[in-house]
């Protein structure tokens, strides 16, 4: 009994100990994080507004709409490739609508497999356009 | 035997209570210090993106005549047209992070010492010429 109450105390003692350890981990660890998010937030959506201004989205879209499902998906990680830095992630998907109409959506990710994972954070931006007949949204998501 | 096992446990306590307070004035002076680092971040990553979002603005139409003029500007005329710190670099580059050029001026401009202990970069992409990318950076 004697070493039961000993043990109990030590335990309280080392839990309040190690919660205060984890937080003390956790503030140091997380001050920047919204900042670096916020960097690549703002990088993401200029590259969804350089794509649509250069008429990229409305032709990849077109394709995919069309059928041409192979040869646009490669252009669009060939591109999201080519304009983000090694080491991120990300994904394209274009929401199709005919007027008020939900037609289809499509997604790309950059590399052909990556999925999020439950520690990563996924920054998200969008953009509308309209191509052919159809108008859409594309949302870039970057983790 | 009562009184061993109650100093025992006022000892540990104790103990216990020490590192408590260590820990705890630990994590004070870190925080004061992080929230020192974060105030010294935030300004540096306010001026670079309030930077980069000038420039991509002004770059919607005639990038190519903007960028010529303004990159043929002083270190300080520039600094003081975006209010940014002294040490600072912006460039125009494509995708390859090559510096862009054009009739003789090189888009790339700033000054800053290696030296800093925060950097914070702003990037935008651009049409000029194809696809190029506004990298502002801010030390401190």
């Amino acid at each position: 009994m004697k070493g039961f109450v000993f043990s109990l105390d030590s335990v309280i003692a080392l839990l309040i100990l190690f919660s205060t350890l984890a937080v003390a981990v956790t503030v140091m660890n997380t001050s920047y994080s919204s900042l670096k998010h916020y960097e690549v937030y703002r990088y993401s959506l200029s590259i969804l507004k350089t794509l649509k201004k250069e008429g990229f989205l409305s032709s990849q879209a077109s394709a995919l709409v069309n059928g041409n499902q192979n040869q646009a998906e490669s252009f669009i990680r060939q591109k999201l490739r080519s304009v983000f830095p090694k080491g991120l992630r990300e994904r394209i998907t274009l929401y199709v609508y005919n007027g008020s109409q939900y037609v289809d959506s499509y997604s790309v990710t950059n590399p052909k497999k990556a999925y999020p994972g439950k520690q990563d954070t996924i920054i998200s931006s969008r953009v509308s356009f309209v191509f052919d007949d159809y108008e859409a949204i594309a949302v870039l998501q970057v983790w | 035997m009562k009184a061993q096992v109650f100093t025992a446990d006022a000892i540990t306590s104790v103990g216990v209570m020490l590192l408590i307070v260590a820990v705890a004035l630990f994590m004070i002076n870190s925080i004061t210090a992080r929230n020192a680092e974060l105030v010294v971040y935030s300004q540096i990553e306010q001026k670079a993106e309030y930077a980069a979002d000038y420039l991509e603005m002004k770059a919607q139409s005639f990038p190519k005549e903007y960028f010529t003029q303004f990159f043929s500007k002083s270190v300080d005329e520039i600094r003081q047209e975006l209010g940014l710190p002294y040490n600072f670099s912006i460039r125009v580059t494509d995708l390859n992070g090559r510096v862009y050029s054009s009739n003789g001026v090189v888009f790339s401009k700033g000054n800053y010492s290696l030296k800093s202990d925060y950097v914070v970069t702003a990037k935008r992409m651009i049409l000029l010429d194809g696809e190029k990318v506004i990298e502002v950076k801010t030390y401190s």
